[in-house]
């Protein structure tokens, strides 16, 4: 199995440096992939390079929807055709995310969307259940859209919609932010299963139940303040 | 009761632009001033103060200074915030643009491959 190269990987890390050379080197036999190292005071960029990645540093932390912007713009500017945006912690699976590059190609679909709730999830406490489908109802409240799932990191994006989308909430408001930019878009979207696994270790660098009110307050005030 | 409404007014508009990220206070420094100003004056004329007061509708001078202070506080806030929000938003765009400039590649990859 050859590895496309016109297929990025784009992954926002954030003091990953424990895991994020293995999830890296998971992705790199199939697809490149670019790590935006997000201001971290551990060794996240230099695992990466090591695991593979091309690593892009912002020199002081500026959240996970900056990062993505600014690994999307990389990815864009060596050529992608499609890419994954994919979490650092190694809660999800490459080859699902390939699934779902192919099912992107095969359909000419602008967005393929992971949803956890289509899928399987492992280990997902009771509180996170609630708090996303209290994001689900809100974004169709908000954008109309159908969704299962909100706040899912693994999306596959075609070149034309990443170069039509533009993250301006740094913060995690981004993903409810890039999902109203699809609808706005009219972007030609669909959903699919995808496992997310919570480990210890992803639980532990998880979204708090608490960081739902401050992406609330970023989408209503808007940004950073 | 005139206050009222223009006080609810200013609010309110104050609101709207904030959330169409429209809001830019270029007279505040000016306000601010031209506040102080009136606040040296009545100092020395407290009986003025208290005349002005009735004249738009409410009983003690002290109270309007309280009402007035509490605008221009707020315009103030809001102002520093959208302030910012626009620099935070340069800070990212110029972050990024270093980012990508200075990106590392593995071995045996370089740009564009």
């Amino acid at each position: 199995m050859s590895r496309d190269e016109s297929l990025w990987f784009v992954i926002a890390a954030y003091n990953e440096g424990p895991i994020i050379a293995e999830v890296v080197r998971g992705v790199t036999p199939h697809a490149r992939v670019v790590v935006v190292d997000d201001g971290s005071s551990d060794d996240t960029g230099d695992q990466a390079l090591a695991g593979g990645a091309c690593v892009a540093t912002h020199l002081v932390n500026r959240g996970q929807g900056a990062a993505l912007q600014t690994g999307i713009d990389f990815a864009l500017a060596q050529g992608a055709s499609h890419l994954v945006t994919f979490d650092a912690d190694g809660q999800h699976d490459v080859a699902e995310a390939l699934q779902m590059v192919s099912v992107c190609r095969s359909e000419g679909r602008d967005a393929v969307l992971g949803s956890r709730f289509l899928g399987t999830t492992v280990n997902m406490p009771a509180l996170r259940w609630l708090v996303i489908k209290a994001a689900v109802i809100f974004t169709r409240l908000t954008t109309g859209l159908k969704l299962t799932d909100a706040h899912n990191g693994l999306r596959v994006l075609s070149r034309d919609a990443a170069r039509k989308l533009r993250i301006r909430q740094d913060r995690m408001a981004h993903a409810s932010e890039i999902l109203s930019q699809i609808a706005r878009l009219r972007l030609n979207w669909r959903e699919h299963p995808v496992t997310i696994t919570y480990s210890e270790y992803s639980l532990a660098k998880g979204q708090k139940l608490s960081n739902s009110v401050r992406i609330l307050e970023d989408i209503l005030f808007g940004g950073r303040s | 009761m005139i206050v009222s409404v223009v006080a609810t007014g200013l609010f309110g508009s104050v609101l709207f632009l904030a959330a169409v990220r429209k809001f830019t206070f270029l007279g505040l420094k000016l306000a601010v001033m031209l506040f102080a100003a009136a606040g040296v004056y009545f100092v020395w004329n407290p009986d003025q103060m208290t005349r002005l007061a009735q004249m738009v509708g409410i009983g003690r001078g002290a109270d309007l200074v309280t009402y007035a202070t509490t605008l221009i506080l707020f315009l103030t806030v809001v102002a520093a915030i959208m302030r910012e929000r626009r620099s935070n938003e340069v800070l990212t765009q110029l972050v990024r643009r270093l980012a990508i400039q200075q990106a590392r590649f593995p071995e045996g990859e370089d740009g564009r491959g």
